[in-house]
Parts: structure tokens; C-alpha cells; sequence
């Protein structure tokens, strides 16, 4: 089958909940987040940071990240007791991730061609800042995988289970996008 | 080369990724989960670091981050044509509270101009648009009055509500009988009695409690009670002796002058250091009569500022009591009077906000020459010199006063570049720079400091080449 961009390409739950790395217990962790868990929320919190980071930080500006990654965990908390599938977790809270940054932006009065980040003369920061710039410009599965992996140094494997795609996707926006930043790289 | 290593971290390191991981790993995330806030044993809110920064330095630090960060995150509200901005969802804790008529046995919503009611047996909450919640009590009744971008007001005309509202000062208001209680980014609870007296406890932030001109401005971990005929009450820290709220009590609102006259000797014998906000809060209440030793009470626990005379202080000058409580070390008076406007009967044009009055120089959209350092820089908007050679903007948005902004420049290369700020419309100390000029740069960036709010001008140098804007500096 021929992967285009693996944006929406979901496993079915049961697919999701035989995962190794524990997300079989997100049932219970989801219940007590509703129920008003306090470290069930934190464990939540724990898992899926790097993700929601990642997909705000390939949308935008640096600065105000890390406040709509709290804005977006608050929400998801606010709302949790609206998921029905709580192995739909990864999906639903990277959605409401996207569509809050999309809020931010459509919303943001500043315009968007500043600079993410004043690198203040330090070169290996603007050079940083000016990969990110290109990351930034790829297709958005490419881009939050990419920063997934890049960023927040999350395997394939991880960041199949927190958002939700199949391994294989992963693995074909990991490759894909590489390819694809690799040209752009080399270009500017 | 495979993919493995790019995928897992497993094999040949590619080059190139381990290059991309080096670089961009320094951008990763640090946060932390936010932090839990109980506002009852069985209420709970998670509200984000901003709201309570790191050992809650100040409550009105985090009332200020609210402000600085909130509104590029407020989605417009009306405008987007969404029906339901202008009702509030409600959500049904326990029993079944009514919405004008209509019984909740679940979720549903409260629109302007509908009553929301709770019985002895039921509880509910409300979602406050977006920038907050609201539960509300058994035996309550509350009104939605008006709910626009920014502007949100509630109606409570019996029992008790607890508000947990992230926004920035002013947007969430709430009426009662004997006074109007606005949010200044807090949590806080609300009592009102049959009577129409009530009392306000603020948990985080703080909290305007106002009527007719008379004002409280209630911190965290203070209370202030309302009286239908004397409006807000004093405020008081809620660790104080119940007989030194009893006194402070029958000083707002009691009837027999000598009971009166012994209570306010108690608080003034009494009040420990702290206590300074309840004194500071007792200098108008008190009659002619009686204000000297009120002064003299504040003086003992926290000193008159030297620029501040003890005459004008008994006269009420309003600039004189916003310098010593600016003293008392909760926050600047000025910040709340930014949105609050000029002081009722006391201010005069000249304690007016400066900023209001500045005359700003245009920014221009247009967008800088390309720099042998930075990438493209956007259309602004800036601040342009004539000759177009000097480009100057904000990093951080609007200026405030008394924090470190960035700002970038761009510039002629092989020119070492120089920046003073003066205050214009008062005297001040002169803005303060922070960077290290790059000689051959053509981007630079430095940070700002403004010590005061106010007017000032900004004037870059470089070479022969300069560029100067007057900008309004806002209050903390």
C-alpha cells in the first residue's frame, strides 16, 4: 500500500491497547484523570509531552509553546470525560493540540514571517532556529514526526503509540521526511 | 544507509540525523504538568504555570503573566459567529438545578438574560467561556448578565459561588447586591446573604471589590465582607484573630461611635506587619478624626516613603497613598489602575496613566533588507528611520515597564550601534540596554528595560545613521 501522508491513518484500538510499552493501561489512567487522579494526570501529562510539544512547536512561535502545551493539557482535562475510547487518548489530545495552535494563529496579530526566535548571535541556536524554519515548511505529517524524533527524541516505536499511526507510517513519514529536509537542507 | 537509525536510534548512526538531533534536541520540551490548584476538597482546577508561578512569587506576578500572554491566545468570541459564545455550558454536579424554568439533569447551557438557580440539594458548574469555571452552590441564584470577548458578568443575588478564572484583569465580573466583584486573574469565592451583604475570600490573585467609589483591592489569603449600605468592607487576611476581624467589622459598618472608636483602637494596637494592606485599606474609611493614627499605625509597620508627606496623605492625594502602598510590597498600585481607569474623585490629570496620553510613532509594514546573519525578518511592523538603513521592533509585543524585552535591529553592517531611552512626559531613570553590539552584524538583537511606564523616546545610533520613536511603556 502506498503511504502518502500518514496524517489520520489510526490503528484500531485493539491494535493500540496490545502495544508494549504500557499504553494498555490507559484505560484505567483515563478513568481516574476523570475521576480527579492527581498523579494519574501527571503520568498522563508525562506520556504525551513530548508529543503535544512537538506538534506545537512545528506550528507556533517558540515562546508561547510551552503555555499552549499547558493550555492543551488543561483542555484535555477539562473534556476528558467526553472521550469514549480512552485509547483514542494519543489522537484526541494531539487533535485538540492542532486546533488550539490553529486558534493561535488564526488569532495572533503578530505576523507570521518573524523570526520563531531571535538567535542573539549564538551560531549553533540560529542555526537551530533556522532548521526548525525548514521543518516548520514541511507537510504536517512529515513535520510532527520529524519533530517527534528530532526534537523530543522519541523512536518510531513511541511515536506510533502516542499518536496513534501504525508503526509503518511512522517509520514512512520518519523516512520521507528526512528525505524531503535533507533536500531543503541542502538548498538553503 | 537504512532507515533504523533515524526510526529507533538502532544502527549505523546516520550523520546527518545524529547532526539534526544535536541541534534540535535543544529545543525540547521542558515543561512541567500543571500544577493542581483545590479550591475545595472536592473542587479541583488545573491551571497552568503562569497562574502560579514557581512558589507563587507574587499573586500579582501571576496576574500579570495572565495579562502579558492571554490575549494572543483569546480567540475572538462574537465575531467568529459561534452561537454558543454568548451562553455558557453548565454541567449539573448534583441534583437538579433549574435554568430559568427548565430543570438540568445533565449538561446544558445558561444564555444572557437566563437565571440559573440551585436548590438546597443540587450544585452545578459553568464553564465561563473559555477563561474559566465557575461552581455554584446549593441555595443560589445567579444571572447571566452579559458574556462578549473580554467582557463577562454574572449576577449573584443569593448564596455562594467559587470562581476559578484565568484572564487577563477585568474581563470577569460579578455583581451582587452591595458590590461588584472583578476578577484581576484569581480564584476566589463569593457569599451573598438574603440581606444582600456578603463576603469575598480570594484565594489566588486578587480580586476588585468595589461600590460607589469605594474600593477593596483583595489579595490572596484576605477576605473583605459587604455591607448593602457601606459597601466593601475592609480587607483582612483570613490567619488574623476572629476578634480582629470582629473589630475591623464594627469599624466598616458598626452604629455606636465609642464601640467603633475602641474596635479601630484594637486593630490599629493589633495589626501585625502584614496587616499593613488592612491599614493602607482603613486611611479613607476612617473620619478626619481618626486618620492621623491610622497614619501613624501604617508608618509603624511599614515606613512612609520618603517622597511621600504625611500631610498629603491625610489630604487623600491619591498619588501619595498609591507610593506607600506600592511600599507595603504586594505589588505597584499602578497595575490595577491600568485597567481600572483614574482613581474615583481623587486623581487628577496629571496622576492620569502617561501612556494614554503618548503620542506613539507609526510602526511601518513593509519589510528589512536581507542580513548577513539572520533569515528573512517579516514586514513588522517597525520602526523605520528615513533612510530606511535602521529597523527596530519589539520581540515581545507591547513594553512594560520593569522587565528585560528583547528587541532585534537591523543595521548597516561594520557599525557599532548605540541606543539610549528617556521617559518624556515625566522624569524617570534612563532606559537600560542589554546586549553586545556586533560590529559586523546586520541583525542584532538586545533587551530593553524600562524602569517606569510611561512615554518614552528611543533613540538608536548608528554611524551617522539614527532612528527615534517615542513608545508607550505600560504599567506591570
Amino acid at each position: 500500500m502506498e503511504h502518502v501522508l500518514e496524517l489520520g491513518h489510526v490503528l484500531p484500538a485493539g491494535d493500540r491497547l496490545t502495544s508494549p510499552d504500557g499504553t494498555a493501561g490507559l484505560g484505567p489512567t483515563i478513568r481516574a484523570v476523570a475521576a480527579g487522579d492527581e498523579e494519574a494526570f501527571a503520568r498522563l501529562y508525562k506520556d504525551y509531552v513530548r508529543m503535544v510539544h512537538a506538534i506545537l512547536l512545528g506550528r507556533i512561535p517558540r515562546r508561547d509553546v510551552d503555555d499552549l502545551v499547558q493550555e492543551v493539557f488543561l483542555t484535555a482535562y477539562r473534556r476528558i470525560k467526553e472521550l469514549r475510547d480512552p485509547a483514542a487518548f494519543g489522537g484526541w489530545v494531539a487533535a485538540i493540540a492542532r486546533n488550539r495552535a490553529t486558534d493561535y494563529m488564526r488569532h495572533s496579530k503578530e505576523p507570521l514571517a518573524l523570526p520563531d526566535e531571535l538567535a542573539g548571535g549564538d551560531p549553533i541556536e540560529t542555526e537551530a532556529f533556522a532548521i526548525l524554519d525548514i521543518v516548520k515548511a514541511l507537510p504536517e505529517a512529515y513535520r510532527d514526526t520529524l519533530l517527534m524524533r528530532l526534537v523530543e527524541g522519541m523512536t518510531g516505536a513511541e511515536i506510533a503509540e502516542r499518536s496513534g499511526l501504525t508503526r509503518a507510517s511512522v517509520r514512512v513519514n520518519l523516512h520521507r521526511g528526512m528525505k524531503l529536509l535533507r533536500e531543503r537542507l541542502a538548498r538553503a | 544507509m537504512n532507515d533504523d537509525y533515524l526510526v529507533d536510534g538502532t544502527g549505523a548512526p546516520d550523520p546527518e540525523v545524529v547532526r539534526l538531533e544535536r541541534l534540535l534536541g535543544r529545543l525540547r520540551s521542558t515543561t512541567q504538568p500543571p500544577v493542581l490548584v483545590r479550591l475545595k476538597p472536592d473542587r479541583r482546577l488545573y491551571l497552568g504555570p503562569r497562574f502560579f508561578a514557581p512558589a507563587l512569587a507574587t499573586a500579582a506576578a501571576v496576574i500579570l503573566m495572565v495579562g502579558l500572554i492571554w490575549k494572543p491566545l483569546r480567540p475572538e468570541s462574537v465575531a467568529d459567529g459561534d452561537p454558543n459564545r454568548s451562553s455558557w455550558g453548565v454541567a449539573v454536579i448534583v441534583g437538579r438545578p433549574r435554568v430559568d424554568a427548565s430543570v438540568l439533569t445533565g449538561d446544558g447551557r445558561i444564555a444572557v438574560g437566563q437565571t440559573l438557580t440551585t436548590d438546597a440539594r443540587s450544585r452545578a458548574t459553568i464553564e465561563v467561556s473559555d477563561i474559566g469555571h465557575v461552581t455554584v452552590d446549593e441555595q443560589t441564584r445567579i444571572r447571566l448578565i452579559d458574556s462578549r470577548d473580554g467582557h463577562h458578568r454574572l449576577a449573584l443575588d443569593r448564596g455562594t459561588l467559587h470562581a476559578a478564572i484565568a484572564a487577563p484583569p477585568g474581563q470577569f465580573v460579578v455583581n451582587t447586591p452591595s458590590a461588584t466583584a472583578t476578577d484581576l486573574g484569581c480564584v476566589y469565592s463569593l457569599h451573598v446573604n438574603d440581606d444582600g451583604s456578603g463576603l469575598l475570600s480570594v484565594e489566588a490573585g486578587w480580586v476588585a471589590f468595589e461600590e460607589r467609589g469605594r474600593e477593596s483591592f483583595v489579595p490572596a489569603g484576605a477576605s473583605s465582607r459587604t455591607d448593602r449600605v457601606n459597601g466593601p468592607g475592609t480587607p483582612r487576611y483570613d490567619d488574623t484573630e476572629p476578634a480582629f476581624r470582629d473589630a475591623i467589622d464594627e469599624v466598616d459598618n458598626g452604629h455606636d461611635a465609642r464601640r467603633k472608636e475602641t474596635s479601630l483602637r484594637y486593630v490599629l494596637d493589633r495589626a501585625r506587619q502584614r496587616d499593613a494592606m488592612t491599614l493602607w485599606h482603613l486611611i479613607p474609611r476612617v473620619g478626619a478624626d481618626d486618620r492621623a493614627a491610622v497614619v501613624d499605625a501604617l508608618n509603624a509597620r511599614v515606613p512612609m516613603p520618603p517622597a511621600v508627606s504625611r500631610d498629603a496623605v491625610l489630604r487623600l492625594d491619591r498619588a501619595s497613598l498609591d507610593q506607600w502602598w506600592d511600599a507595603l510590597g504586594l505589588d505597584q498600585a499602578s497595575w490595577w489602575r491600568k485597567w481600572k481607569g483614574t482613581y474615583p474623585a481623587a486623581a487628577s490629570a496629571s496622576q492620569a496613566p502617561a501612556a494614554q496620553s503618548c503620542a506613539e510613532t507609526p510602526t511601518l509594514r513593509a519589510t528589512p533588507p536581507p542580513t548577513n546573519n539572520a533569515g528573512p525578518l517579516g514586514d513588522g511592523p517597525w520602526w523605520v528611520n528615513a533612510d530606511r538603513t535602521l529597523w527596530m521592533q519589539s520581540a515581545t509585543g507591547p513594553w512594560h515597564a520593569g522587565y528585560n524585552q528583547k528587541n532585534m535591529m537591523v543595521k548597516p553592517a561594520d557599525v557599532r550601534p548605540a541606543m539610549s531611552g528617556v521617559r518624556i512626559d515625566r522624569p524617570a531613570p534612563p532606559m537600560e540596554v542589554q546586549w553586545v553590539p556586533q560590529l559586523h552584524a546586520e541583525f542584532q538583537t538586545m533587551g530593553l528595560t524600562f524602569p517606569t511606564e510611561g512615554c518614552w523616546k528611543v533613540t538608536a545610533t548608528v554611524g551617522a545613521h539614527e532612528l527615534s520613536f517615542v513608545t508607550a511603556v505600560r504599567s506591570r
